[in-house]
């Protein structure tokens, strides 16, 4: 049950990666992979500012911060400089890594004996329901510690998911979604096309700064490696999201990005109860995320095949 | 109202693929006026549209409208002046968004757009009002996607954002080459009544000599990235089809005269 829960937890707080994807990968169809290197950008500046005794949601919101910088800087290197999407986000990505090794001063911060959002969570917790060990949850027993921080993430997330569909509703949200859709139209409406790019690649890596920082003060530690592969797994939970709820709409778009978020951790933690080996894990994600890119063309190519064959 | 002064534009400048595509175009419109344009292929009427919207920066010369210089402003900056209209009906819009999202868009061309609603409920019923002078049956369709629109449809929405906020200048490039001919002729009668409604200073690009000779007080015609005749007031209008056919056989009867002398040169030299 404990398993389940953390797998949930992780998915919840996994989900605001996928939101950031979502919004540098869908809306403005830019595979950015700088995601690997502001995930932990996040976590490290979150705990060495947490070990230096500051609020634990100041710190936190200092590590929105600095994906939203680290953002900006990807999309200046490619609309101010013209370099090719996929290399200024590489670029940024490997800068990053010496930049959080600094900003840590070593290669793991623990946070065991720190007040952080956890923290903050279980008190909440033990408020609520009083400081019994064990809560029942229809027929489970589960700690209020992980109750409280499942349901205090679930909150956050389903904010910020209204937050982020209101954005996408107003007038420079909206300039945004139709920049991915058609920059020309746009630039011919005034809109500066590059502006938006870089605006939306702030927010978009802001975000996974802020996954990187609450994943770290869940699990107690950051660590310069754990951002490897961080833009894979957001692409998985926005396609599962996608085959959830379709495509037609913004918000069910955001909505199935939490959900394929969480959909995909608890199939992982089901795999590895299993007995998969825990170092095949992203072999697997990356063969998924192939497949799920590939499939649907491949369908429909084998499909408009058939016809053919019954007439010869 | 729009002022070109001796442009240039030159593609590819200094390789064999080469293209003077603008050479010293010189052009003044009045307020008002609707100007069409015309030209063989390559001639540079599409662009001379693009060195006015600012697709690229020209080589020389300058370019105002309503006595701004606007030489080297970048595209989206002339937005707040310039309406457009494409010759693809799928660039003029965009397809996985709503009828009435594009239309906010429009609402706000070349606005600063900040953290209000794109959509409120106010403006549903004016896009109503004036969708349904579209007379094609899309008040209806508001928040349906533009991608499941027609051609023809696409171009009249077009339009219809190109002039939401009267444009001081509206650009058409071709704008109805890519249409059948039913939805083509729907887009020119809806074009000419928006342009003689709002009184709107025109530059269009056609490659229809009916267009040509039925619309617009002036008309342009280029040859090789130059103006070679400008037809206007009673001239133009007295202008016809067939006239105008005998003048670009004048233009490829030159060509070709260049063409059999440059032989005969090489002929005698080489």
């Amino acid at each position: 049950m404990t398993l389940l829960i953390g797998a949930l937890t992780i998915g919840l707080i996994l989900s605001f990666l996928a939101l950031g994807v979502f919004i540098s990968f869908r809306i403005f169809n830019f595979p950015d992979i700088t995601a690997d290197g502001s995930f932990p950008l996040g976590a490290a500046i979150t705990a060495t500012l947490l070990v230096m005794g500051i609020n634990p949601i100041l710190a936190t919101f200092a590590g929105f911060c600095g994906g939203l910088l680290a953002g900006t800087l990807t999309g200046i290197l490619h609309t101010k400089f013209n370099i090719h999407g996929l290399l200024s986000g590489i670029l940024v990505m490997t800068a990053l890594y010496s930049v959080n090794l600094h900003v840590m001063g070593k290669s793991n911060v623990p946070l065991l004996s720190e007040t952080t959002l956890a923290t903050y969570a279980e008190q909440l917790g033990n408020t609520v329901w009083g400081s019994a060990q064990d809560l029942n949850i229809a027929g489970w027993e589960v700690s209020v510690r992980d109750a409280s921080t499942l349901f205090c993430t679930l909150g956050v997330i389903v904010v910020m998911g209204l937050v982020i569909h209101a954005f996408f509703r107003t007038n420079i949200g909206t300039a945004m979604r139709a920049t991915g859709d058609n920059p020309q139209m746009i630039r011919a409406l005034g809109v500066n096309v590059g502006t938006m790019i870089t605006l939306g690649l702030a927010l978009s890596n802001g975000l996974i700064a802020l996954s990187g920082a609450l994943l770290a003060q869940f699990q107690g530690f950051a660590d310069v490696q754990m951002g490897i592969g961080m833009i894979v797994l957001g692409l998985a939970s926005v396609i599962i999201g996608e085959a959830l709820v379709g495509t037609q709409n913004v918000g069910l778009t955001i909505v199935g990005a939490i959900m394929g978020s969480v959909l995909f951790l608890l199939l992982v933690a089901i795999a590895l109860r299993w007995g998969l080996n825990p170092n095949d894990l992203k072999l697997i994600t990356a063969i998924f995320v192939f497949l799920a890119l590939v499939l649907p063309s491949l369908l429909s190519k084998l499909r408009s095949k058939k016809p053919r064959v019954v007439h010869a | 109202m729009l002022e070109v002064n001796t442009i240039c534009k030159t593609f590819n400048p200094g390789t064999p693929n080469e293209v003077r595509s603008l050479q010293s175009v010189k052009l003044a419109i009045d307020e008002g006026s609707f100007v069409v344009v015309i030209g063989t292929n390559g001639s540079g009427k599409t662009t001379l549209l693009n060195a006015v919207a600012g697709t690229f920066l020209v080589d020389s010369g300058t370019i105002h409208v309503a006595s701004t210089n606007m030489t080297n402003w970048p595209e989206y900056r002339r937005a707040s002046v310039i309406g457009r209209v494409f010759q693809n009906p799928f660039s003029g819009t965009a397809p996985s968004m709503t009828i009435a999202e594009n239309l906010a868009l429009a609402t706000k061309r070349g606005q600063p757009r900040r953290l209000g609603w794109a959509l409120p409920r106010t403006v549903q019923s004016d896009f109503r009002d004036r969708i349904r002078t579209l007379n094609m049956g899309l008040e209806v369709r508001l928040n349906n996607p533009i991608g499941s629109l027609s051609g023809g449809q696409r171009q009249a929405l077009t339009l219809l954002m190109a002039t939401w906020l009267k444009p001081k200048l509206l650009l058409l490039d071709e704008h109805t080459a890519a249409l059948d001919p039913k939805s083509a002729d729907q887009v020119i009668r809806l074009s000419n009544d928006i342009i003689s409604r709002d009184r709107l200073t025109t530059l269009m690009v056609t490659h229809s000599m009916q267009q040509a000779v039925n619309l617009g007080d002036r008309l342009i015609m280029m040859h090789q990235g130059r103006i070679i005749h400008d037809f206007r007031g009673a001239e133009k209008s007295r202008l016809r089809v067939n006239e105008l056919l005998d003048r670009f056989e004048d233009v490829r009867r030159s060509d070709q005269l260049d063409e059999s002398a440059a032989e005969l040169l090489r002929a005698v030299y080489i």
